[in-house]
């Protein structure tokens, strides 16, 4: 059943995660959108898009993916995998942002010290070799160009402004680079993880995260 | 008229045609260039080593000094440069200013740069003698550059009088005033902060120079004086990221205190804004006279932290309650010395 991408304005549901959109064909030709309280008019156009978002929730900039079982990663190799994260969904009517809602557990916690920590968006993952059965998904590479054996526990990812990418069913985070040169720097490239994937937006690149806190 | 001559008229004091076609053209062309150098810094920071000194931070601080070169070197085309005040000229004037504000700028990131790398205690004060022997530094270059180092001693010498004048007359006004600089420099609260100053709590709205005012939670506002301020004890709510919520519970004696701590636990855990890390904490905190008192710890982003506090007392209330835990009323065993004896009255048919 597609989730994302653009949706006709007819009467039907539109089930992303475990939340329900309703679109209402009205007499008058106009539509309503319901999710939960929410409730929008929507006077025209064709389509509306439901599009995955980075997971800011009430507006962190940064997500933290704590890992189920710690990594050991060996010298000088670079290993790939994936993890399960929580997404946002934005709607759209043309241009316009109608609705945005979280989909899953929203969880928050600090990084970092009380006095110079960042508060960012917080999920639990294990490593997975293959593709999660999440409905976001987290490609991960971690780069170890040291000559000695590193442990990475969590990834900081730097989400604010990101662009996304998806499928009809999934939500995909770009690419992400942890190299764990000290201190460990996140590298959320901007490029897709799999290349049949479309874009939310065309996006800046954003600045690489330094986790002053590793490992 | 030809273009020449449109080009070389005078709109206003002084100030040609052509004139304000070059300012425009050096704003926009430092403004390009400046966006220009930013998304490069940025761009580069993803494929160096160097991110301590290529990172968002230092693409911002190049912007501002390109806009700031910018709107100094359009000023002078318009010809207000030229214009004398005192010993100096607008022009000069100008120039110390902008360097005093990039110095600071970069003494700043200097500062914080160093505050994140080292952080044993000595490390932040060397930070901070660092940043305040830099900005010295730089005032006393920017006073150079603007050419009135040499009026600053008799300055200095006439203040020395006319401060002993002033002390008199005036001492509340100049407390305040020395204080709000003070303050500027010291940074205890800034604007939007939420604060505790005595018995006032509230959002600071305006940090003034001799007075700083706080919107308090019901919506009046307080003027402290700065003097005032600089001696209080500020607490200031949301310096920090995050701050914890502390609620006190209290179950009855015949409830299992460990099975109080798990529901609670678990409600926590629940609760989006009680952050999972730092870890909330429930524990036996006394034996009271009529509950077992538990004591409650849950960290929440600071910004939320009413919101959390509230729904936090809410939801134990709920979830306890729905566990069948009482929550007990206060209450007292009697003991009598003497037995009682109780006396009915009434008919009995």
């Amino acid at each position: 059943m597609k989730t994302f991408g653009e949706h006709e304005l007819r009467t039907q549901f539109i089930h992303v995660g475990e939340r329900k959109i309703h679109i209402v064909e009205n007499p008058d030709g106009t539509f309503t959108y319901q999710r939960d309280d929410v409730r929008v008019k929507i006077l025209g156009g064709e389509h509306l898009s439901v599009l995955p978002a980075p997971a800011e929730g009430y507006g962190v900039k940064f997500l933290m993916v704590k890992l189920r079982e710690r990594l050991a990663v060996p010298p000088g190799e670079t290993v790939h995998g994936y993890l399960s994260a929580p997404v946002d969904v934005v709607v759209k009517a043309g241009n316009a942002l109608i609705d945005r809602f979280i989909i899953g557990r929203e969880k928050y916690a600090l990084y970092g010290e009380h006095s110079i920590g960042i508060i960012t968006r917080y999920h639990v993952s294990c490593f997975h070799e293959k593709e999660p059965d999440s409905l976001g998904v987290i490609k991960l590479a971690v780069r170890n160009p040291t000559k000695e054996w590193k442990l990475v526990e969590r990834v900081v990812i730097p989400i604010r402004n990101s662009v996304m990418f998806y499928s009809d069913e999934k939500a995909y985070y770009p690419l992400i680079i942890l190299t764990t040169k000290e201190p460990y720097e996140v590298n959320n490239t901007g490029n897709p993880p799999d290349g049949r994937l479309k874009a939310t937006h065309r996006a800046e690149p954003l600045p690489n995260f330094r986790m002053g806190w590793w490992p | 008229m030809n273009i020449a001559d449109f080009l070389r008229s005078e709109l206003i004091l002084g100030i040609t045609v052509k004139g304000i076609l070059e300012a425009l053209v050096i704003l926009v062309v430092t403004v390009v260039v400046g966006e220009i150098v930013k998304k490069l810094i940025i761009r580069a920071s993803k494929e160096t080593d160097l991110t301590w000194i290529l990172n968002e931070d230092t693409a911002e601080l190049i912007f501002k000094l390109f806009v700031l070169g910018g709107v100094i070197g359009a000023l002078y085309p318009l010809g207000i440069m030229k214009y004398s005040l005192g010993p100096t000229t607008i022009g000069k004037l100008a120039f110390s200013v902008g360097f005093f504000y990039i110095s600071y700028l970069i003494a700043k990131k200097s500062k914080d740069y160093l505050i994140q790398t080292k952080r044993g205690s000595e490390d932040r004060i060397k930070a901070k003698l660092f940043y305040y022997t830099f900005i010295t530094v730089a005032l006393f270059l920017a006073l150079s550059f603007a050419g009135v180092m040499g009026e600053l001693g008799a300055l200095l010498a006439a203040a020395g009088i006319t401060g002993i004048v002033l002390g008199f007359s005036s001492r509340t006004v100049v407390a305040n005033f020395i204080s709000g600089i003070f303050m500027y420099f010291d940074k205890p609260l800034q604007i939007g902060d939420a604060v505790q100053v005595g018995d006032v709590q509230g959002v600071v709205e305006d940090i003034r120079i001799l007075s700083t005012r706080i919107r308090t939670w019901d919506g009046t506002l307080v003027r402290i004086p700065n003097e005032a301020l600089f001696n209080s004890n500020i607490v200031n709510l949301k310096r920090y990221p995050a701050r914890r919520v502390d609620v006190s519970v209290g179950i009855a004696y015949a409830e299992d205190a460990e099975r109080a701590i798990d529901v609670i636990l678990k409600t926590l855990d629940e609760m989006p804004l009680v952050l999972a890390e730092p870890e909330p904490k429930v524990y036996v905190e006394s034996l009271g006279d009529s509950s077992v008192v538990l004591r409650v710890w849950a960290w929440a982003p600071s910004e939320r932290w009413f919101d959390v506090r509230a729904e936090v007392v809410r939801r134990i209330k709920e979830a306890l309650d729905e566990a069948e835990i009482e929550i007990p009323f206060p209450q007292r065993v009697n003991w009598f010395a003497n037995e009682l004896r109780v006396k009915i009255d009434g008919k009995r048919d």
